[in-house]
């Protein structure tokens, strides 16, 4: 089935059940979800809301319950098991949380691989990894092995190697959390780039907020669904992002903020304007 | 491409050196097995193989030329010489004996060919023709009894001068020459004769006149040269299954070193052959990727192997004389085959283990 021309992605009822009967756990409840080229959309949530798990059936590495995954107009969910690996070596570049290289290949032969498994061999394939390494500021750092590189560094191969093969969907799992602050600001950066420049559209699932100032929509997946975003607020002390309703509340200067506790409100209470200049946009409606 | 499989190989060396070495030693066992193996069958019939005839004539029933026992009347060789195709007959003596040295006993198999010019006779001796009085010692009993040339061994009670050794081993023991009239003598079968040898004008018509001389002659067997071999090379026959049994179970412990090496190195790898299922490698890419590790240490495991087994060969033999070996390309290149079919086998679980992994781990972190 045909989607839209500038939909790359599109996610139709999606539901995934593991075990059954009592045991039986929903991780993924009917999702609707599409994306269009060029387009970042950051999925957030609870720890265990299954985010991940959504990001997996996007990208052909777990068979949905239910519902359908379409990439560029393909019906994913449709193909048989040995349909899937050229549509993730093709369609589909992954970015990790733990970068997930090669520990016995060079940072080159990171990307090299995934154009080899697309059948791209010899000097074209070693000049095109040499080349997204270069253009992601790796040019020294070609023939260092994993272990020799700061775990920013990794993240950067990791994303050449979900480039290699110049696929129009980046699938992004947490990856700033094994960062420190300045290479996940790096990263962030990198894959706005990827989406903007490049016009390919990226997927990120991230309990980090710095994603929010690039992505052009916020998801909230709770207990397997999209829940009504309007109502989410990030805690200005801890960061968090909590649902208004039902959390501590504090009026200030005419705005209203929403903690996750009532600790991280009476910190607040002591001296806001420690909080405020962390940028903090109270009760804002991402959307 | 990337050379995935060398480099994991690579990337856990003492792993790695330790695998090449498992297999290089079953390589080792089944070479060395098999080469003594195919020397003891090869040394075994080495007198009749080098000797220079057609036909082997022996008393009726005698089916070899060591368990067996064969006494002719001398006067056959005229009646076996006008048997159409017969070009030529000589009387054989053989037997083995013990034979005294200034140091001690010692053994060997004694063998006498009767002919006119001592052409025959001389043949497995390089050319040397033996007067009376004069033996060619086998090189296994010169080593073994200390004997050389221009000693003097007492063998049936006569003093006999060592004038040459000889360059094969025959039998277990060796086979040491004689003078026939010596022989004679010294075997007590006056008029006697052990064997026949027979030349044929056409050699491919040998199993004819071997049949053309049992026909002809009563109280004989006769035998074309690659028959008697065969006959007397059936008692090698039940060394086989203890041949067969120890190289099996060389290979088997390659194989399981091969396979439990390449079983390790994948589930240690098992993420990382995640990460490839879900950037897109297919399975095919992937077993791949695991029989080139397996045939890499099957075949590294044998060029260590069987050269090693050949040097090791040949300096046993330096210190033990009974040691032989004998090393052709073809077995050596069957064991090659054997290899890398076992490798090929060894790699079958590591690789179900392959199929089994859920590429979808690579997203826990």
């Amino acid at each position: 089935m045909q989607t839209q021309d500038d939909t790359v992605v599109e996610v139709r009822g999606l539901s995934k059940v593991f075990g059954s009967g009592e045991a039986e756990v929903r991780a993924v409840d009917g999702v609707d979800l599409a994306a269009r080229r060029g387009e970042i959309v950051l999925v957030m949530g609870p720890s265990g809301s299954g985010k991940t798990t959504l990001l997996t059936m996007m990208g052909g590495l777990l068979r949905p319950t239910a519902g359908s995954v379409h990439i560029n107009g393909f019906d994913i969910t449709a193909l048989d098991e040995s349909k899937l690996p050229p549509i993730r070596r093709q369609q589909v570049g992954f970015v990790f949380q733990s970068f997930n290289l090669l520990e016995a290949l060079t940072a080159a032969e990171n990307v090299e691989i995934a154009l080899n498994l697309a059948g791209v061999r010899g000097r074209e394939a070693r000049q095109k990894a040499e080349g997204l390494l270069v253009e992601l500021g790796m040019e020294k750092r070609l023939r260092f092995l994993p272990k020799a590189l700061s775990g920013g560094e990794k993240q950067r191969v990791s994303i050449a190697r979900a480039l290699a093969n110049d696929p129009k969907l980046i699938l992004a799992d947490e990856p700033t959390a094994n960062l420190d602050s300045r290479h996940g600001h790096e990263v962030v950066a990198l894959l706005r780039d990827i989406a903007k420049e490049q016009g390919r559209t990226v997927v990120i699932v991230s309990h980090d907020h710095r994603i929010r100032e690039v992505a052009d929509r916020v998801l909230w997946l709770e207990d397997g669904r999209f829940k009504d975003i309007g109502r989410l607020a990030r805690d200005p002390v801890c960061g968090m992002s909590v649902e208004q309703e039902g959390a501590p509340a504090l009026a200030f200067e005419g705005q209203t903020y929403y903690f996750c506790s009532r600790g991280c409100r009476s910190e607040f209470e002591e001296d806001p304007q420690r909080f405020l200049s962390a940028a903090a946009r109270p009760g804002e409606a991402w959307s | 491409m990337v050379p995935v499989a060398r480099k994991n190989l690579l990337a856990e060396k003492t792993r790695f050196v330790v695998a090449v070495g498992g297999v290089a030693f079953a390589v080792f066992l089944v070479v060395v097995v098999m080469a003594v193996y195919l020397d003891a069958r090869k040394s075994f019939t080495a007198v009749i193989d080098d000797t220079p005839a057609d036909v082997w004539v022996t008393q009726n029933g005698a089916f070899d030329m060591f368990h067996s026992r064969s006494s002719l009347p001398e006067e056959l060789e005229g009646t076996v010489g006008q048997v159409p195709g017969v070009t030529a007959v000589h009387r054989v003596l053989a037997r083995q004996m013990a034979f005294q040295t200034p140091s001690g006993e010692a053994r060997s198999f004694f063998m006498a060919i009767h002919a006119g010019d001592g052409a025959i006779a001389s043949e497995g001796l390089g050319g040397v023709t033996l007067a009376p009085g004069q033996v060619a010692i086998s090189n296994l009993a010169s080593r073994e009894s200390g004997v050389d040339v221009g000693d003097r061994i007492t063998l049936g009670g006569r003093q006999l001068l060592v004038v040459a050794t000889t360059g094969e081993r025959i039998g277990f023991r060796g086979t040491s020459f004689l003078n026939y009239a010596d022989a004679q003598g010294i075997f007590d079968e006056p008029g006697r004769a052990s064997y026949l040898v027979v030349s044929v004008a056409d050699p491919t018509e040998a199993a004819t006149v071997a049949q053309a001389i049992e026909g002809r002659v009563s109280g004989v067997s006769a035998f074309t040269q690659q028959q008697f071999a065969d006959s007397s090379r059936e008692e090698m026959n039940s060394l086989q299954p203890i041949v067969a049994v120890i190289m099996v179970i060389g290979f088997i412990v390659g194989g399981a070193v091969v396979s439990l090496t390449i079983y390790t190195a994948t589930v240690e790898k098992a993420r990382e052959f995640g990460v490839m299922k879900a950037i897109g490698a297919s399975g095919p890419q992937l077993y791949r990727i695991i029989l080139s590790q397996s045939l890499t240490v099957g075949v590294l495991g044998f060029l260590v192997g069987a050269p090693l087994s050949i040097g090791a060969s040949r300096l046993i033999e330096r210190f033990v004389p009974e040691f032989g070996a004998l090393f052709q390309w073809q077995p050596i290149a069957a064991v090659l085959v054997v290899v890398l079919l076992v490798s090929l086998i060894a790699a079958y679980l590591p690789v179900r283990r392959i199929a089994a992994i859920d590429p979808a781990l690579v997203f826990r972190a």
